[in-house]
């Protein structure tokens, strides 16, 4: 049992989610709308990888890394959580080169949203500095 | 062959899923008053977004496969490779990079949920908010 390749899954999964929850970019948007994109982004990405197994086009691999959990013949627990992981990805830099097109920041919201996050930032250490003697 | 046979079938659904997605927003754009987004957002976003998907692929995909993860049957694959990793690989980011977003634009938006109360008030109203 080899938990290798899990980990390192799960800690790229975890950069995901600090992304989306800083820049408020996918479930923190929206979430009930990016479980249903990642849920069926995963359907279909598990799909195609069941498809070419049942073609005998792709096999596991014989390693040590990997727990040796299988979804299905061939089918490692890993790859759904990479497949949840490269669903999460594009759309994180979708949304975030989308942000950038249309408001010129990769900051959060629109130039008026992302100026009321700015002000509540600044708010409090701007008035703790006026208050120094 | 029997890969890109495979591929071919998988992109052509996302293609679809993503030409869908081109005429709804097309249909929500036309209406008056909206003169104020760009059309050629999105659009431009997937394609940046598929360049970095396969710049990261290529990378990524040959360490995998150098780790041992999986194998290719000889037989099915064109022989086309970047390193290790196999062409038709780069199916997968296409398909990542057409369907994901489209099934975002597809969905309608909700309650726009941006966190503070105060900004989730500015933005009540103007959908589509984000990544639009």
């Amino acid at each position: 049992m080899g938990f290798v390749y899990l980990a390192a899954l799960f800690v790229s999964l975890a950069g995901m989610a600090i992304l989306d929850w800083r820049l408020r970019l996918f479930f923190r948007a929206a979430p009930l709308r990016a479980g249903l994109v990642l849920l069926a982004g995963l359907a279909f990405f598990l799909a195609w990888d069941l498809s070419g197994i049942a073609l005998g086009i792709f096999y596991r691999g014989q390693t040590d890394i990997m727990t040796g959990l299988l979804l299905a013949p061939e089918l490692p627990l890993e790859e759904a959580v990479f497949l949840t992981f490269l669903c999460y990805l594009a759309m994180n830099l979708y949304l975030l080169f989308a942000r950038r097109l249309a408001t010129g920041s990769f900051l959060p919201g629109t130039s008026a949203t992302a100026r009321s996050v700015r002000r509540e930032r600044s708010g409090p250490s701007g008035t703790r500095e006026e208050a120094r003697p | 062959m029997t890969y890109w046979l495979l591929n071919a079938a998988f992109l052509a659904a996302a293609a679809a899923v993503a030409l869908a997605a081109v005429l709804v927003r097309h249909r929500r754009r036309t209406p008056a008053g909206t003169g104020a987004r760009r059309p050629h957002t999105a659009g431009a976003a997937v394609v940046l977004t598929l360049l970095a998907l396969c710049v990261l692929t290529a990378v990524f995909d040959n360490i995998m496969i150098a780790a041992g993860l999986f194998e290719y049957s000889a037989e099915h694959t064109s022989g086309w490779r970047i390193g290790l990793a196999p062409l038709e690989d780069f199916a997968y980011v296409l398909a990542a990079a057409l369907l994901l977003p489209a099934l975002w634009t597809l969905l309608p938006a909700g309650r726009q949920r941006t966190g503070r109360q105060t900004a989730g008030k500015q933005a009540a109203g103007r959908k589509d908010a984000h990544g639009e």
